[in-house]
C-alpha cells in the first residue's frame, strides 16, 4: 500500500470518511473465538488478532460497507463518543489496509 | 499410490514452498501445475498430488527403498493431499488415556515422539506418532484417528525408553532415526478416540528448571496449530477455509495447553505423572 493512501486517509474530510466504502479482503478468513478474533491472510500467510471491538468491527463489516452505517452499529453497542469512535476506525481501518485485509473506497468527487 | 515410469512431470514454475535447505536430506520442493502439485524430496522421489487429491503418482529416484517410499507417502504426502479436502491432519503424535486421547504438537525436535513412546511403553497405548487426523463425530466431539502403528527415535530415545530388543533400526536411508514396530510393550491403539486435549511442547533446554503445563486461549492455540497442521497450499481458498473453520472448531471445543520440560529423559516419569493427574479419567 502505497503512502497516498494513508495521506488521503489523513487528510480526508469527516463527511467523506463517513461515505467510504470499507471491503473485506476475499483471502482474509476470520473466526471469532470468545472475545478475540483471528483473521487468516490467506496470501501471506498470516494471522491478525483483533480485539473485542476490533471483532465487532469486522464482523459488522460483512453487511455494512460504508463507514456510516458501521458508526450507527457501532454508536448503537457502545456508549462511545461519536468523534472518538471516527478517530479509532481511522486507525482501525488504516491498520487493516496496511496489512492488506480491506480495501476502501472513498466517494468520487 | 501409483509408482509411474513415465517421465517426472514437467513444471517451469519456481517452488511455492519449501521444507528445509537445499543442503538438507529432507528438503522438499512444491510446486504448482494446472492439474495438481509435484512434491519433490531431495534425492528420494518425486510426487504428484491431482488437484483434487484424487490421485497420488510416485516417481522415486534411484536407490529409494520401498520403506523410504511408504514412509514419505504415509507419513506427509497423504496428510498434504488430505489438507487439498480441507481434511485436518496434525503434525502431532496421540496417545490414549481411557476413552480419550491427547495430543502432543511441537516444532521439529521438540520430543513429540519421545514423549509419545515413553507413555506407550507405559500402558498409554499411542494412536499415531507423527501424524494425526481428526475428525468431527456425531455430537461434536473430535476424534483422533490411528495412524501408523510405528514411533521413529532417534537412538539415544530409544535406549533410553525402551528394552534392547525392541529397539528397531534404521530402515530409512535419509535418517538415523530408528523405526519401532508397535509390540506387546509399545502399545498401539487402533480406535478412533475424543481428543481430550492438545499439548504444544515447548523446547526447553537441558539445564531448564522444571515441569510447566499451562492453559492457553482458544486464539493462541489456533494461531499455533497453524504451524502444527499439514496444509499444501493456503492460496486454495476452499480447502484453506475449510481448514481454517476446522481448527477454529478444534481448538474453541478442546483445551490447549503449553508443555515444557528440561530436555532430560529422566523427567519423563514426572511428565507421565501430570498427564495422568490431569487427564486420567
Amino acid at each position: 500500500m502505497d503512502n497516498a493512501f494513508f495521506q488521503t486517509l489523513d487528510t480526508t474530510g469527516t463527511s467523506d470518511f463517513r461515505k467510504a466504502s470499507v471491503m473485506l479482503a476475499p483471502h482474509a478468513l476470520y473466526k471469532r473465538l470468545n472475545d478475540e478474533g483471528i483473521v487468516l491472510d490467506l496470501q501471506g500467510q498470516k494471522y491478525f488478532r483483533l480485539n473485542a471491538v476490533g471483532s465487532r468491527f469486522w464482523e459488522i463489516l460483512v453487511d455494512q460497507q460504508r463507514v456510516e452505517n458501521v458508526i450507527s452499529v457501532l454508536l448503537n453497542e457502545y456508549d462511545v463518543d461519536e468523534m472518538r469512535l471516527l478517530a479509532d476506525l481511522r486507525t482501525i481501518i488504516g491498520d487493516l489496509v496496511a496489512a492488506g485485509l480491506v480495501q476502501v473506497t472513498f466517494p468520487s468527487k | 499410490m501409483t509408482i509411474s515410469d513415465a517421465p517426472v512431470p514437467h513444471t517451469t514454475d519456481l517452488p511455492f514452498n519449501r521444507w528445509g535447505c537445499q543442503q538438507e536430506a529432507h528438503y522438499v520442493e512444491f510446486r504448482r501445475r494446472a492439474d495438481g502439485y509435484v512434491v519433490s524430496f531431495n534425492r528420494l522421489a518425486t510426487f504428484f498430488i491431482s488437484r483434487h487429491s484424487t490421485n497420488i503418482c510416485c516417481w522415486p529416484d534411484k536407490g529409494t527403498t520401498n520403506a523410504e517410499l511408504e514412509h514419505l507417502h504415509r507419513q506427509t504426502v497423504v496428510p498434504l493431499a488430505s489438507s487439498l479436502q480441507g481434511r485436518l491432519v496434525l503434525h502431532a503424535g496421540a496417545v490414549q488415556f481411557g476413552s480419550r486421547s491427547i495430543c502432543f504438537a511441537g516444532d521439529p525436535g521438540a520430543g513429540k515422539s519421545t514423549l509419545t513412546a515413553y507413555l506407550a511403553a507405559n500402558g498409554r497405548p499411542f494412536l499415531a506418532d507423527d501424524s494425526v487426523e481428526i475428525t468431527l463425530g456425531i455430537g461434536g466431539a473430535h476424534f483422533a484417528q490411528p495412524g501408523v502403528a510405528a514411533v521413529r527415535l532417534w537412538q539415544d530415545s530409544a535406549d533410553a525408553i525402551l528394552a534392547a530388543n525392541e529397539r528397531g533400526a534404521a530402515v530409512l536411508g535419509f535418517t538415523d532415526k530408528l523405526r519401532i514396530e508397535r509390540s506387546d510393550h509399545l502399545r498401539h491403539s487402533r480406535t478412533a478416540t475424543a481428543v481430550k486435549a492438545i499439548c504444544f511442547l515447548r523446547k526447553e533446554p537441558p539445564e531448564a528448571s522444571g515441569l510447566h503445563l499451562k492453559g492457553i486461549t482458544a486464539s493462541e492455540a489456533l494461531l499455533e496449530l497453524g504451524k502444527h497442521s499439514f496444509w499444501l497450499d493456503s492460496s486454495d481458498h476452499d480447502s484453506s477455509a475449510k481448514l481454517f473453520e476446522k481448527r477454529a472448531n478444534l481448538v474453541a471445543a478442546v483445551p490447549c495447553f503449553w508443555m515444557s520440560y528440561p530436555r532430560q529423559y529422566n523427567y519423563l516419569p514426572q511428565v507421565h505423572e501430570l498427564l495422568e493427574s490431569c487427564f486420567a479419567e
